[in-house]
């Protein structure tokens, strides 16, 4: 009976009240040590995302990324000029026989997918006489050196007038800036 | 005393396990980086296909053309290697029929004296009269009349009709007697006979040519010949 006292006071209540304090500090310490590392793992993870996005982005822009230049200077180029330029050169190197313009228009309309783009465009109506293999090349040529030109329309006629010529009718859409 | 030491001793040594239970669940927890562990190896693997797509990209694109964008100086090469694929710079005509050479005409057709349709005619060979006449069917013949039925039609002796051909001809025919072995028609145009013998009875049948002997019985006269009967038994059938 004696010593009831202390004996409930530092033999339970104390050392309670210690692990307690203990506990809950560790309690504390675990929780707040894990939301950290679950905010760190979550930024890595965005990190590398982020990461293999880039590369990836990086990947199709790179072989893009030495040919800019031209690209906006060939877009920002007026596209009748460039036509006309471009198909004089192409006929000097064809047999005059083989490949005749026989005509050129600028509709100011838009019909086919310009019509519905956002995308400042042009519209070009080329016609042609002559055999099927030149213009043929002719066209992959100015394909080649305008590539912002979209074919819209292709009409092929026999002409009546002789037995190797064919007449074409050609209408692109040149993609402008 | 030795109660009251040991009672806070033990207690202060569960409230020492206790409070480090935290601790090392911490630790066991620290050790569980299954979730970080793989994702540097997935990302890795992620970024090295990509890495790598440039290094395989010329290796299968030897033989494909890419956009002619990218050409850039180089592109008289490049029209040279795109217009080198198109099969017209081997063909001698395009897919409309016109020919390729401007200078191309076209040679004037030869047209021969005799005509290939004329030389390989031949005019079909007339169908004999006899064929003719046994194409005819005949239904019934009374010889004591002179008449015969075709359908339902009787001729006679003298009459003419005519008879359609296969081809299309008409051909006029006459008749010229009628008994009950045969008819003899004769061709109005040229004169010519033919005769259809009559066979009435159905096939497999034929006249009988001797008397009728009843069996068991034999001629009366002595010179007569024997009738004998066929050595193989008949069937019981």
């Amino acid at each position: 009976m004696f010593y009831r006292q202390s004996i409930v006071l530092f033999g339970f209540v104390v050392p309670f009240a210690i692990c307690a304090a203990v506990v809950g500090g560790g309690m504390f310490l675990k929780s707040k040590t894990s939301a950290t590392y679950l905010e760190k793992q979550a930024l890595f993870k965005n990190a590398e995302n982020d990461r293999v996005g880039a590369l990836g982005i990086e990947a199709q822009i790179s072989k893009k990324r030495p040919h800019m230049e031209r690209w906006i200077a060939q877009v920002e180029k007026e596209t009748a000029n460039s036509i006309t330029s471009h198909l004089k050169q192409i006929a000097d190197s064809l047999p005059s026989k083989e490949f005749q313009q026989t005509a050129v228009e600028y509709p100011t309309s838009r019909t086919g997918f310009a019509s519905v783009s956002a995308q400042d465009s042009s519209q070009v109506r080329l016609a042609f006489r002559g055999t099927f293999r030149s213009v043929q090349l002719a066209l992959a040529e100015l394909e080649s050196r305008m590539p912002q030109l979209q074919l819209q329309e292709l009409k092929i006629d026999p002409s009546g007038s002789s037995t190797s010529s064919l007449n074409f009718q050609i209408t692109y859409t040149a993609w402008e800036k | 005393m030795k109660p009251t030491l040991f009672l806070p001793g033990l207690t202060l040594v569960t409230g020492f396990l206790l409070s480090a239970g935290p601790a090392f669940a911490q630790m066991a927890e620290g050790l569980d980086t299954a979730d970080l562990a793989p994702a540097a190896p997935a990302a890795a693997a992620a970024a090295a296909p990509t890495e790598k797509k440039p290094e395989a990209a010329p290796a299968t694109g030897a033989k494909v053309i890419e956009a002619s964008r990218f050409a850039g100086e180089e592109l008289p090469a490049y029209v040279r290697q795109l217009t080198a694929r198109f099969s017209i710079r081997k063909r001698v005509t395009d897919p409309f029929g016109r020919f390729q050479d401007p200078n191309f005409v076209i040679p004037e057709p030869k047209i021969s004296p005799k005509g290939p349709a004329q030389r390989s005619y031949k005019p079909e060979p007339p169908m004999p009269f006899s064929e003719v006449v046994a194409g005819i069917s005949i239904n019934t013949v009374i010889p004591g009349k002179q008449q015969f039925l075709i359908g339902n039609r009787s001729f006679s002796t003298n009459d003419t009709f005519s008879v359609r051909l296969p081809n299309g001809k008409q051909l006029g025919v006459k008749v010229v007697s009628v008994n009950s072995q045969r008819i003899r028609f004769r061709n109005v145009t040229t004169n010519e006979t033919a005769d259809l013998t009559l066979n009435m009875l159905p096939a497999g049948m034929q006249k009988g040519v001797g008397k009728i002997n009843a069996p068991g019985f034999e001629a009366v006269d002595s010179n007569a010949p024997v009738e004998i009967q066929p050595t193989v038994p008949l069937s019981n059938n």
